[in-house]
């Protein structure tokens, strides 16, 4: 139902759903952890048959058992321990709506503005400040309207960003660089959050030349709550 | 430790049976005028809201002072998915169907079916109107293009 609302309020096209798609399958093809290692083409997803249109299988988050852990502490206690390379958290933040899909007044945007907006001022950066990017992709729509809402792009306008491989790796803002949800695993979202840590300290599979700072999105319902990280070096 | 006799999962087909709705007092006004072909929303006394589906109070200030209203009929489409696979057995004949977010003229909200030969043709926001069906006894709201 969101996705057919951007779709037809703001132009957005298949392609645009499909960017995602390509991205998290190529770079999740790179990952040998990867759940689903294939990568697709924009041609190959394209001829997809529907399952619920607009959205085809690939639009769609694995299933997938898993489980995922991270360790925070103080920068203090990091160095006392020798704990080798932590990574800072520069900024976070958190929105909410409480409208269930079918009520909500506005389906094409949602809290994930605010919890960025939040993270952002924390950091004291900009979305041009991020140099690597891993958002929460449970459907194709999920991550572009964070991405839109988190000021990529203009609403109605994420479809020219995320095309001809700028989210990537080698493109502007590579995004899912270990496969996110549609290839890495379907687990709800701390993966995100290890492959951002990675990609900081310089480990990941797919590093990002010179990464400095990282955004991470998660949520919970349907697109309901939303959380954002910034991470940093 | 009581398992059925006879249960082999792979011989049974599934229920094809459409799972009625679970009708309560809340909901009992809307369902009894849907068998007569009439669709009505709830309307706020104290903040003007109106709403479906039904509950005991208003969603937007809490006021439980409420009355049944009598749609126009009239509406307009919010979004639609086709699925192209049943989400539920009883459906599987209907592939590929609808589901649509359709807002009532009157603001209120409701989850249905649009009446319409290919769903490529729906537009976001075009114009609805009310259409009366049944289902195995029950009243169901549709909409065809207006």
């Amino acid at each position: 139902m969101i996705a057919r609302r951007h779709m037809g309020q703001l132009g957005t096209p298949r392609e645009a759903l499909g960017a995602v798609a390509v991205a998290a399958r190529r770079h999740g093809a790179e990952n040998p952890n990867a759940q689903l290692r294939k990568a697709l083409t924009l041609d190959e997803y394209m001829g997809l048959p529907m399952m619920v249109a607009p959205f085809c299988r690939d639009d769609c988050t694995l299933v997938s058992d898993g489980a995922a852990a991270v360790v925070v502490m103080s920068a203090r206690r990091a160095s006392e321990l020798g704990v080798r390379k932590p990574v800072p958290i520069l900024g976070f933040g958190f929105g909410q709506t409480s409208w269930e899909v079918a009520q909500r007044p506005d389906m094409t945007s949602t809290q994930a503005k605010i919890a960025a907006e939040t993270a952002f001022k924390m950091a004291g950066l900009k979305p041009k400040d991020m140099d690597v990017a891993q958002i929460y992709d449970c459907f194709t729509i999920t991550a572009l309207m964070t991405l839109e809402d988190y000021g990529f792009a203009k609403k109605g306008q994420i479809a020219d960003f995320v095309k001809g491989g700028n989210i990537e790796i080698g493109g502007e803002l590579p995004m899912n660089t270990s496969g996110g949800l549609l290839s890495e695993t379907g687990m709800p979202g701390m993966q995100l959050v290890q492959e951002g840590v990675r990609q900081m300290r310089g480990d990941a599979t797919l590093q990002v030349k010179n990464a400095k700072h990282c955004i991470i999105s998660n949520q919970g319902g349907v697109m309901h709550t939303h959380a954002t990280l910034i991470l940093g070096q | 430790m009581n398992a059925p006799a006879t249960a082999k999962t792979s011989d049974k087909k599934p229920d094809a049976t459409l799972p009625g709705p679970e009708i309560t007092p809340a909901t009992q006004p809307y369902w009894d005028a849907l068998r007569e072909g009439k669709l009505t929303y709830q309307h706020c006394h104290h903040c003007k809201n109106n709403w479906l589906p039904a509950r005991g109070e208003c969603p937007k200030c809490l006021e439980a002072d409420w009355s049944w209203q009598p749609a126009s009929g009239k509406a307009r489409l919010i979004s639609w998915v086709v699925f192209h696979r049943a989400f539920h057995p009883a459906f599987a004949d209907r592939l590929p169907y609808n589901v649509a977010v359709v807002e009532l003229a009157e603001g209120a909200r409701m989850i249905t079916n649009v009446i319409i030969d290919d769903p490529e043709t729906l537009v976001i926001d075009q114009p609805l109107t009310f259409v009366p069906a049944n289902e195995q006894g029950y009243g169901i709201a549709r909409f065809k293009p207006a």
